[in-house]
């Protein structure tokens, strides 16, 4: 029980410090690709901290409600996701659950940016959930090819047993590693699959009408978000790690990849990211999912 | 008392209500839901446990059976606790003696249905609530006759289809009883045993409103009184899931058809029953994400979430067949709150138009929260009881490996977050209408019965091992393995789900960031129109919501798609066409040529059929 308590306090503050650490970096890398300066490093946790001591503006019980449900939604779904050797919930990390229970927050977030009443929220919204049916339905096909050959959609087991084969699965299925990638683009929200936040169209979207402490917790979720769909990617096809250094070095490879491929992309439409990802990722997706099924079967 | 004196009253009560409702409709609306909530309670409680059976004779061969299974048990008391809530719930709308009639019909019908152990049985009393729900649904709006005739076209296709089955069973097997007929077909040959499983499986599409079958639902759940539509949508389209798994769990299908060609495990049969109701998935999510009236979008919901319990229940195996059960519980205590919810913003503005309305979250807050709630249900997203289905069938199939299905099963999940958020968006959140201002929440009698539903949702996805015990029986009881459960976890295949421990982290998560929200400094309370506007001055708050065609991205994707509907209603121009031409060719103005082409037309089919 107290282990259980301090690994999982101990995986909110790594999940927290890492990523924004790495957001930061990533403000910084994409300077540099456009031959700006950028800002520090640090500058997000600047971010974050001064706008939780800043006044700001509520436009109403819902508005308040979808943060913390938000916010409170992403948090208890970090817990579940295993960073390398600290696992803090064994057996019961499906991915089905993480799925899902990140579903509360997404809920949460639309509930309280439909509820500011500025119609830019609610554009934002509609377009976050048309291109999440694009980019999770070929995530969803690979999983369950992962799911049939594993027999198992816990994560943890999911690396233990890429790691003890000595193959991780971007090796035995790297169609669905592909695919898995272009769909953690979309879940990322970053270029060519922004639309929902477009800053010069939409006014960040969702984003829109928050300020203050509301924007300190928000950048947290986003934050713990990022954490959790890259964790995901790292786990299912990266083998997680053996230690938790390990795990750290694959979640930067991979946003680090997703950031520079994002800052030399320019935006799709919402329709057309829905359709780029019903053609090519899904027919891929099947592609990979009938070649395990089919053709390699069970793991033995 | 048994259920034959309960059945009995029930259909008594129509016509004794229908005079009571002359005199007073208050008191009968009091009687009838009095008397669907006495039956509730009454089966629930004591059909649980004991098993019976009774037999009214009518001719030698011909007997109505009715008995308490576990399966009956389970179904019914669904499908009486959807009525038992829509009957307080109904209370305060408009009322009429008619409709009375026909609600206590309706419920006569379903009592008897889902209590039958012989097909004439299930189908006599099926009918009976079908024809009277018809009636009803022409009750109350303008466009309805259209859509009624829609709905009987359908209904009758299944109920010919599965008179044709009866007559054939009689015929081949000789006996229509549940058990009996269970044990003959399997020595018959296939062509039988195809015969009849597949025509009485076309009469579980029409009556559940699966593809192609589908098209009656937008129009009759729509159209339908108010009160009615949690009725028509939560309980009817549930006694099609009762035949479904009598057919492929209590005669059972697979065993049956397992000389067939097996694919992934599952008899071609069923996969083509399963593909149905994944095709019906996508159709049905894919309109409700286009459709702009609240009750439309839910009963296109209804078509999505009908092709799941198709589909889990054809596939069989133990997490679909316990997940298809459980889809179907969950599914009525959704969708009968959706349409309570509903009903009740539409009793306080006098539409069900989304983008009429908006704001409305502060002045019915319980009607938000019931609608809230439904939708997490529906949308799969725990801690409700809507996760737990989902997640036992998607073991089910990737223990089959079934990626076809699985794309119909995520595509309809993932898509219900779209269609359900755009009510909520549309009515409850977003600037108040000024016409909307002085509202109410509804009276007490429409609240309780949402609140009930709402806490049976919650209660299931905290405890879903309450349910799933109670499926287990059902299950074991036509002989499929159980589910393994705990206190809070239920084990499948692929891991584990523990929803007590899901809801505390979440609780824990909820309370630090309450915990960081209330140690900042507080926050300013604005109006909703002081917003972020790009330096534009607003004035009229009912253009500043965004909720007509939300997904008009989306809609653009599918404009072009092939539309059923057209479809139909062209080929009934080109019927009536042809018509028109016979009727020009044939049909002199002059009365004696009429009377001989007549005589002409009988005597030719008279020396034809000779």
């Amino acid at each position: 029980m107290i282990i259980t308590i301090l690994s999982a306090i101990a995986l909110l503050i790594l999940a927290f410090a890492y990523t924004v650490t790495l957001e930061g970096i990533a403000r910084k890398i994409e300077a540099r690709i456009h031959r700006r300066c950028g800002p520090p490093f640090w500058q997000n946790f600047i971010d974050i901290f001064k706008s939780l001591t800043k006044h700001s503006i509520s436009h109403g019980f819902i508005f308040d409600f979808g943060v913390l449900m938000a916010l409170g939604g992403t948090i208890a779904t970090v817990l579940f996701i295993p960073a390398g050797n600290l696992v803090v919930f064994p057996g019961l990390d499906n991915v089905f659950v993480i799925i899902y229970l990140l579903a509360i927050g997404l809920l949460g977030m639309a509930m309280s940016a439909v509820g500011s009443g500025n119609p830019n929220a609610s554009i934002g919204i509609g377009r976050a959930l048309t291109q999440m049916l694009g980019y999770e339905l070929p995530f969803m096909i690979v999983l369950l090819g992962v799911f049939f050959h594993f027999r198992t959609s816990s994560l943890s087991e999911l690396a233990v047993l890429q790691n003890s084969g000595g193959t991780y699965n971007v090796l035995i299925m790297p169609i669905g590693a592909v695919v898995g990638f272009v769909s953690l683009m979309g879940m990322l929200g970053k270029k060519p699959f922004d639309t929902f936040i477009a800053p010069a169209e939409i006014a960040s979207g969702p984003l829109v009408e928050y300020s203050g402490k509301y924007l300190g917790l928000l950048m947290t979720q986003h934050a713990f978000g990022t954490f959790i769909e890259i964790g995901l990617f790292v786990n299912l096809f990266l083998g997680g790690g053996k230690t938790i250094w390990e795990f750290l070095l694959k979640f930067f490879l991979v946003y680090f990849l997703a950031v520079i491929i994002s800052s030399i992309m320019p935006r799709f439409r919402v329709e057309q990211a829905v359709k780029f990802y019903w053609k090519w990722p899904l027919i891929l997706s099947f592609i990979q999912v009938v070649i395990v099924v089919f053709i390699m079967g069970r793991r033995v | 008392m048994s259920i034959l004196t309960l059945l009995v009253a029930s259909l008594l009560a129509a016509p004794i209500l229908y005079l009571l409702a002359k005199f007073n409709t208050k008191i009968a609306y009091g009687a009838y839901a009095a008397l669907q909530v006495f039956s509730f309670i009454y089966v629930f409680f004591t059909g649980r446990s004991n098993v019976s059976y009774e037999v009214i004779g009518i001719t030698e061969r011909l007997n109505f059976n009715f008995g308490i299974t576990p399966t009956n048990w389970f179904f019914a008391s669904i499908v009486l606790l959807i009525i038992s809530m829509s009957a307080i719930f109904m209370f305060p709308l408009k009322k009429s003696p008619v409709k009375i009639f026909l609600l206590a019909l309706v419920s006569a019908g379903t009592l008897g249905a889902v209590f039958s152990q012989d097909f004439l049985t299930l189908m006599i009393f099926w009918e009976i609530s079908t024809w009277a729900s018809l009636i009803l649904i022409i009750q109350d709006k303008e466009k309805s006759p259209r859509e009624a005739i829609k709905y009987v076209a359908i209904a009758s296709i299944g109920t010919y289809s599965m008179l044709f089955a009866i007559f054939y069973m009689l015929d081949k097997l000789g006996s229509i009883d549940f058990s009996t007929v269970a044990t003959r077909i399997e020595s018959a040959t296939v062509e039988v045993q195809l015969v009849i499983l597949i025509s009485l499986g076309v009469m579980v599409l029409a009556k559940m409103g699966v593809f192609p079958l589908h098209i009656w639902l937008r129009g009759s759940h729509s159209s339908a009184p108010d009160e009615f539509s949690p009725i028509l949508s939560g309980a009817l389209t549930k006694i099609g899931a009762f035949l479904l798994f009598t057919i492929t769990a209590a005669l059972p299908s697979f065993r049956i058809f397992s000389q067939l060609p097996v694919f992934n495990g599952i008899p071609m049969v069923n996969y083509t029953f399963a593909l149905l109701g994944g095709i019906s998935i996508v159709v049905g999510t894919v309109m409700a994400i286009r459709m702009e009236d609240a009750k439309e979008l839910i009963a296109f919901s209804t078509v999505s979430n009908s092709g799941y319990i198709v589909m889990a229940l054809s596939i069989g195996g133990t997490y679909a067949t316990a997940g298809g059960l459980m889809h179907v519980l969950n599914h009525a205590m959704a969708s009968a709150a959706m349409f309570m919810a509903i009903a009740a913003v539409a009793y306080r503005t006098g539409t069900t138009k989304m983008h009429e309305m908006g704001g409305l979250i502060l002045k019915m807050p319980v009607t938000f929260a019931t609608y809230l709630v439904a939708i997490i249900s529906v949308a799969g997203i725990p801690p409700t009881s809507g996760f737990v289905s989902k997640w036992l069938i998607y073991q089910q199939l990737v223990q089959n490996g079934l990626p076809f299905l699985a794309f119909a099963a995520f595509f309809g999940s993932i898509g219900s977050f779209m269609y359900v958020f755009k009510p909520l968006a549309g009515i409850f959140l977003g600037q108040l209408k000024p016409q909307h201002r002085n509202l109410k929440e509804v009276p007490l009698v429409m609240v309780v019965p949402m609140a009930i539903l709402t806490l049976l949702t919650v209660f299931w996805g905290m405890l879903p091992s309450n349910a799933i015990k109670t499926i287990n029986a059902v299950t074991a009881s036509v002989g499929i393995n159980a589910v393994e459960v705990t206190f809070s976890r239920i084990v499948a295949l692929t891991g584990e789900w523990d929803s007590i421990l899901v809801t505390t982290v979440f609780a824990i998560g909820f309370f630090i960031s309450l915990f960081i929200f209330m140690r900042a400094k507080k926050a300013r309370q604005v109006d909703l129109m002081d917003n972020y506007t790009a330096g534009d001055f607003l004035y009229t708050s009912e253009l500043y919501h965004f909720s007509y065609r939300m997904y008009r991205p989306f809609d653009r994707l599918f404009e072009k798609w092939p539309s059923m509907e057209d479809w139909l209603s062209s080929l009934s121009d080109k019927i009536k066409e042809l018509g028109a031409l016979l009727k020009a060719i044939f049909y002199p103005a002059n009365p004696q040529l009429y009377i001989g082409l007549a005589m002409v037309a009988i005597i030719g089919t008279f020396w034809w059929l000779r």
